[in-house]
């Protein structure tokens, strides 16, 4: 006999349709087997759906009404299926723990999973039913509790205190870091007028070489001196010494002197002299340079290589500096030269 | 231990036959507490098929009557639950013997009279158990009274079949381990309203 054949007897069994004979067996079938009587509870299950969902013809629906619900325990458990029925509605939307879910299948499940919940069923397992032993474990997790409250201030506070050293540690890396980048700028500035220098003293040496052989009768520097001494008003920044001195540089020069008469405000350690063509371009300058004093007036002399002359005009910027203060413009002079 | 039956105030049956019984379904005690209650549960699903309105009190009936008698020595060749069975039909013959107005028990017209006799009563059964679902159904964890209250849901649209294979695999029960869950959190829902109905209203069992 197939699954579907038993069902059909039991629920035959259940209307009262079979005969004593077959009734007898049945029972001692099912008194015998528990998955037979499973499948008895079932068909009895399905048949109270099929009734309370309408799903019987109406020869079906009164033998049921007739035959089955004969009992007050029957009835009871029809009239059961039906409350729970109409109890879940109400139930259902009390205990939900889920956001509103926009399709009604997606309302469903929602309504599903939170009618049992995962955490539901593991709190019925492992909280005890006793009171003694509920109200142990909540003294327990009290004490958890208050432990948890207290190791976590202090790992707060430790996590604090760590992060306020190494913003510490940051910041005072920060400040080396700048520290360096400036000391190397000034380094790089050092350098690149050391080579100025050196190059301009190359020039110088070049010249003292061809004198010293005599291969070519010796040309002598021109000089010029610019400031004091020229007319007009002393140069400064302020007083940028009027109109371009003008400048011709013989053909066969190769260097040139310029001396540099200012007044400057205070008596400066050093100077630093830049030469910027009229076109903007900065020219190659002289840095620690030490000036000669007449009184409040200082005086600077620089060996230009006169190919860095061309026709045109330039202008000498002098700035000062001591070891407590920075580089400060001093004077400005300007020259026109010319090439002959 | 929910499924060992409880301490039963049978008339004059010793605690220690209860207990050799018990023994007897299996020396496990919770198994042999499920067997007691699958054991009553046929017997009531018997009663019930012949109309008899206090299954349980004839089922409970039909167990001390089959302790009593191995207690007292009587050999059982078969199953503990084949034995009680043809317990059932001597109680069942005494039934009729004794029943109202000489109606036999099997007679098939014996449930449409009680229908008829009870149909007046319907209503009131229905709202008394409505009155008291809630108590009842306080008494099943919150985990087993929503459970219980989904399965008996059913959306438009969807069979109960297939609404409730998706609560089996959500749960990863088979189909039938969560019938047989079923039918025992609705048996003890049964079971809280008959004692209530007991307590409350000793004239209606």
């Amino acid at each position: 006999m197939d699954v579907q054949e038993v069902d059909q007897k039991l629920e035959r069994y259940l209307l009262g349709e079979l005969s004593a004979n077959e009734q007898d067996e049945l029972e001692e079938k099912y008194f015998d087997d528990d998955k037979l009587f499973g499948q008895l509870t079932a068909a009895e299950n399905n048949l109270i759906d099929d009734y309370l969902e309408d799903r019987m013809d109406s020869a079906k629906r009164q033998r049921f009404e007739r035959h089955y619900m004969n009992t007050e325990q029957r009835r009871r458990r029809v009239f059961l299926a039906q409350a729970l029925r109409h109890k879940e509605v109400e139930s259902v939307a009390d205990e939900t723990i889920f956001e509103p879910a926009s399709t009604e299948r997606e309302q469903k499940w929602a309504k599903s999973a939170s009618i049992n919940p995962w955490w539901q069923l593991l709190i019925d397992a492992i909280v005890p039913q006793s009171p003694g032993l509920r109200y142990s474990l909540a003294y327990a997790m009290t004490v958890v509790l208050i432990v948890s409250v207290v190791l976590s201030l202090y790992l707060n506070r430790q996590l604090r205190r760590s992060e306020d050293q190494l913003a510490t540690v940051q910041r005072r890396n920060s400040d080396e870091v700048a520290a360096l980048r400036s000391e190397s700028q000034q380094l790089r500035t050092q350098l690149g007028q050391e080579k100025e220098g050196r190059e301009s003293l190359e020039a110088q040496l070049s010249v003292e070489q061809t004198n010293n052989a005599g291969q070519k009768p010796p040309t002598p520097i021109p000089s010029f001196s610019l400031g004091a001494g020229v007319g007009g008003p002393v140069p400064t920044t302020t007083n940028p010494g009027g109109k371009a001195v003008h400048v011709s540089l013989p053909s066969d020069a190769r260097l040139a002197r310029f001396t540099l008469s200012f007044r400057p405000e205070k008596r400066y350690d050093t100077y630093a002299v830049k030469l910027r063509s009229g076109s903007g371009q900065e020219l190659p300058g002289w840095a620690n340079l030490k000036a000669r004093y007449n009184g409040d007036m200082a005086s600077i002399s620089l060996l230009v290589p006169t190919k860095w002359l061309s026709a045109g005009e330039y202008v000498f910027i002098v700035n000062g500096s001591t070891e407590a203060t920075a580089s400060q413009p001093v004077a400005l002079f300007r020259v026109e030269t010319e090439r002959k | 231990m929910e499924n060992l039956p409880p301490n039963r105030p049978a008339l004059d049956l010793s605690p220690e036959a209860f207990t050799l019984f018990l023994r007897a379904l299996d020396p496990d005690p919770e198994v042999a507490g499920m067997r007691y209650e699958t054991l009553r549960q046929k017997l009531m699903r018997f009663f019930e098929r012949r109309g008899l309105n206090n299954s349980d009190d004839a089922a409970d009936a039909v167990i001390d009557r089959t302790i009593k008698r191995m207690s007292s020595g009587e050999k059982i060749e078969n199953t503990i639950e084949a034995y009680a069975l043809g317990v059932a039909r001597m109680y069942a013959l005494e039934l009729v013997t004794r029943g109202p107005k000489g109606v036999s028990i099997d007679d098939e017209d014996f449930g449409v009279e009680l229908v008829a006799e009870n149909a007046s009563n319907l209503e009131a059964e229905k709202g008394w158990l409505l009155q008291h679902l809630d108590a009842c159904l306080e008494k099943l964890s919150h985990a087993d009274r929503l459970l219980l209250i989904d399965y008996f849901h059913v959306d438009e649209g969807e069979t109960a079949i297939e609404h409730r294979q998706k609560i089996a695999e959500r749960l990863g029960l088979s189909m039938n381990a969560l019938r047989i869950k079923i039918n025992r959190l609705k048996g003890r829902v049964e079971k809280y309203l008959e004692e209530r109905m007991r307590v409350a209203k000793p004239e209606m069992v």
